[in-house]
């Protein structure tokens, strides 16, 4: 089995290891090392998934937390189901099944895609509301039909094998994410004496140092990561937790950690020395001090078609390239608004394949980057972007024009170039989440147009979060941040060295989100902000012209930003839109609201250990065990096991219920009390009242007999 | 969720080990015989909801199960003192900084403070 996309070197995968897995059905080859995405692209393949609405093809986009498309359903068995798995965020094990969650009869040939295609025009925001309207009683019936057509994954139908723990943890400084940044802030915070927990949602830490161009001290970067990995694990006052995502910031330095232990092991937790291994803690934190080094997303542009396969994010072409050894086409073409991004050409045609052309939208680049890939002979053509791409299945092509960004129009004619793979970059913003789920709105910045976090007391954001992106600035940033963190809860300032790295000469950056298309927004080829709802920048406009003003009720009409993906990829970009067909500033239309959690929580770490007999306690009376040993059925009532009734053992079938509680005392089990016990409450006050009340499963009840009245014992 | 200070037993606990009990400084009617129906009304069931600084009543219910108040402020949830029954606060509405009223458990709480991590 070959994989087509794999370099022949290069990469943090172990090229001897080989593992097998299996997607939709048909085996593949990757390495250990792997994420499942990146496995998928080395073997060459582009659709996915099929989008959520109109069943479109999807390929994979990004390389993180952020991947909008392939999210697929993990197991192999019914009880092993796992959905909503962010493939970019799955290691490869042997032997995984993963399947797409949406298409039918399969994601290659999706019969939906033809109502997508032909209705799609007809398949506004509100769509379902507007149409399925008469009868309002018929709405229910509709429901499980468009339910049943859109969807991603469902849950296993049996018991979950495995089993989950809480911890409680406390710390002084907590820092979340273990790039340049937070790297930098535990090494500085742990040097103080500070206890330190250290987190990082991915399958290594290291952050965008992974897969970084720039040299530290010299040497590659990954090796200054793996230096001060060593130097944290080897204190004690650090506790470091990889394939950790911080999910939820809640009042007062709590913060909810979710770990991943043996997620990337296989289906369910293999044993250890006999015993079944915890599959997931969710870590409960108390922190003196919280440093958010969470990094950027970056933003794709928006343009018409930017959903076709083959269509990614600029950084993920890096990563995957540089950190899996994965080049996820032939033939490039770059559209991008920064400097940054031109990592993504430069990092293809070291790989060996042809860069066609790189579009920027400014008048004028000229930064370092910038000149490296002019020296190289990339084709650079200013002021324009990428307009439209071409392709059904797979990008065949990108329709590149000169745009008037003020006029938010085309100019001249566009140039179709050929290519299979279209990078693009709007810009990067701040992964401002966690501080955002405490309720504060994050701040506009116009240098960095981006939103950085407004900050509540005793959390500090640092690199990436905060804004500061060259990676120099941001190893000091990170570094200032955890001395701060670790001084301000009493630990004395100690410095640390940082590496040297040299800083890089970057152009200016241009406003660019949704890239004008010579045809109106509303007629234009759909230009997708958000690829996991399906929402266009079509529908956000039109939105904003039926009267949905705010961006919370934009965000609510088209579903931007909903559910699992929490707008990670596409929110400021729907932002920009709704601001420009409201004629309003982006800080004007302001953000809307990130809730946890940052990315989808298996219930089982939510759940703990807080489950089956351990769910609620059970209660004994003083006299249980002499119940027992006359066989006693129970009934619950509140936490307290009460006898219901004694069956005799005699008979062979044994007794039934009534039988049971209907026998007459003076037998050889005590049997009557039972029926005062099961009694449904508003009787218990009237029995001795009522002449001949029956009993709540038909059966008289006697209401003269004995003196054995169990009203004592009949509380509770 | 909530890291809240006892005042009695002078530690910081989880938000679990209490229990809210809505405003508080809420004098009863010397007299309710001699209240109109709007004050007693007024007095039962009327609670201010102000955005900023707010006094309020909390029970340490599996703790101490002593109650005692807390000034919390309702937009960042910064819980800015507490302080036992009987005592005031310093901070209040006129006095967003502090220093309304000298309370000995501020005093403490800040020294508490100051010294849980050092």
């Amino acid at each position: 089995m070959s994989q087509p996309n794999r370099l022949g070197q290069g990469g943090r995968i172990e090229r001897s290891r080989k593992l097998n897995f299996t997607f939709n059905g048909k085996r593949y080859q990757g390495h250990a090392g792997d994420t499942l995405a990146s496995a998928l692209l080395a073997n060459g393949l582009d659709i996915v998934n099929r989008s959520f609405k109109y069943s479109r093809p999807r390929g994979i986009v990004a390389a993180g937390a952020e991947e909008p498309n392939a999210v697929v359903q993990l197991g192999s068995t019914e009880s092993g189901q796992v959905p909503n798995v962010r493939a970019t965020q799955q290691a490869l094990f042997e032997g995984l099944e993963a399947r797409s969650t949406n298409g039918w009869p399969n994601v290659q040939r999706d019969m939906m895609s033809l109502v997508g295609k032909l209705g799609g025009k007809f398949m506004p925001p509100g769509f379902y509301y507007k149409t399925f309207m008469a009868p309002a009683s018929l709405w229910m019936t509709y429901e499980k039909y468009i339910r049943k057509s859109a969807g991603l994954g469902c849950s296993p139908m049996e018991n979950d094998p495995d089993i989950y723990d809480h911890l409680h943890q406390h710390c002084d400084v907590l820092v979340i994410g273990a790039g340049p940044a937070g790297l930098a802030a535990a090494l500085a915070a742990a040097h103080s004496g500070a206890r330190v927990i250290l987190v990082d949602e991915q399958e290594e830490m290291g952050g965008s140092l992974l897969d970084a161009r720039e040299r530290l001290d010299g040497k590659p970067a990954n090796q200054w990561v793996a230096q001060s990995l060593k130097t944290l694990a080897g204190m004690d006052n650090v506790t470091l937790l990889p394939r950790t995502t911080a999910n939820g910031y809640h009042d007062h330095h709590f913060v909810t950690l979710h770990e991943r232990r043996t997620e990337h092991l296989g289906e369910t937790a293999p044993l250890l020395n006999g015993r079944r291994q915890v599959r997931s803690r969710m870590h409960r934190v108390r922190a003196g001090r919280v440093v958010l080094a969470t990094g950027t997303h970056e933003r794709p542009l928006v343009y018409a078609n930017n959903d076709v396969p083959g269509n990614m994010v600029a950084g993920a072409v890096s990563t995957y390239i540089r950190r899996y050894g994965v080049v996820p086409g032939r033939r490039l073409v770059l559209s991008t608004s920064n400097d940054h991004a031109y990592r993504a050409a430069l990092d293809w045609l070291e790989s060996g394949r042809e860069v066609v052309a790189i579009a920027d939208a400014r008048a004028n680049p000229d930064g370092e980057l910038v000149e490296q890939a002019r020296a190289q002979g990339i084709r650079i053509i200013t002021g324009s972007a990428v307009i439209e791409a071409k392709g059904e299945t797979r990008v065949s092509g990108a329709r590149v024009a000169k745009v008037d960004l003020d006029g938010f129009r085309v100019i001249g004619k566009a140039e179709t170039l050929e290519c299979d793979t279209l990078a693009s970059s709007g810009g990067y913003s701040p992964v401002i989440h966690l501080a955002s789920h405490t309720g504060a709105r994050p701040t506009w910045r116009d240098d960095l147009l981006a939103f950085v976090p407004t900050l509540v007391k005793g959390v500090s954001a640092a690199g990436g979060a905060k804004g500061v992106f060259a990676t120099a600035k941001v190893l000091a940033d990170g570094e200032t941040a955890g001395r701060q963190a670790a001084g301000e809860v009493g630990f004395g300032a100690v410095s640390v060295s940082l590496p040297k790295v040299a800083v890089r000469r970057d152009g200016a950056a241009c406003a660019l989100y949704q890239v004008p298309h010579e045809k109106p927004t509303l007629r234009a080829p759909k230009q997708f902000v958000d690829l996991q709802n399906d929402v266009t920048a079509a529908g956000i406009e039109l939105a904003t012209r039926e009267g949905f003003e705010s961006i919370e009720h934009v965000k609510r009409y088209t579903a931007m930003g909903f559910g699992t993906d929490q707008g990670k990829l596409g929110n400021i970009n729907g932002m920009a839109i709704a601001a420009r067909c409201l004629d309003k500033s982006i800080p004007e239309v302001g953000t809307t609201v990130f809730r946890p959690n940052y990315t989808p929580v298996t219930f089982g770490a939510i759940v703990g250990r807080h489950c089956r007999e351990l769910f609620d306690p059970e209660r004994y009376t003083a006299m249980h065990q002499w119940h027992v040993e006359h066989g006693a059925e129970f009934e619950d009532v509140g936490q307290w096991k009460r006898p219901w009734y004694f069956p005799r053992r005699a008979s062979v079938n044994g007794e039934t219920r009534d039988d049971g509680t209907t026998r007459w005392p003076g037998s050889a089990a005590p049997c009557a009390r039972g029926w005062v016990f099961s009694m449904p409450r508003r009787w218990a006050r009237s029995t001795f009242r009522a002449p001949t009340p029956v009993s709540s499963w038909g059966a008289s009840i006697p209401t003269s007999g004995p003196s054995w009245r169990p009203a004592a014992c009949a509380t509770g | 969720m909530f890291h809240i200070y006892c005042p009695y037993c002078g530690e910081l606990r989880e938000e679990e080990e209490f229990h809210p009990k809505g405003q508080a400084h809420i004098a009863r009617p010397a007299d309710p015989t001699a209240c109109t129906d709007e004050e007693w009304g007024d007095y039962l069931f009327f609670r201010d909801n102000p955005r900023g600084i707010h006094h309020e009543l909390w029970v340490h219910a599996v703790g101490c199960r002593k109650f005692f108040n807390i000034t919390r402020h309702t937009v960042s949830y910064e819980i800015l003192e507490t302080y036992k029954m009987g005592e005031q606060p310093s901070f209040t509405a006129e006095h967003p900084q502090g220093g309304s009223a000298e309370s000995a458990t501020r005093r403490a709480q800040d020294a508490q403070q100051a010294g849980v991590h050092a």
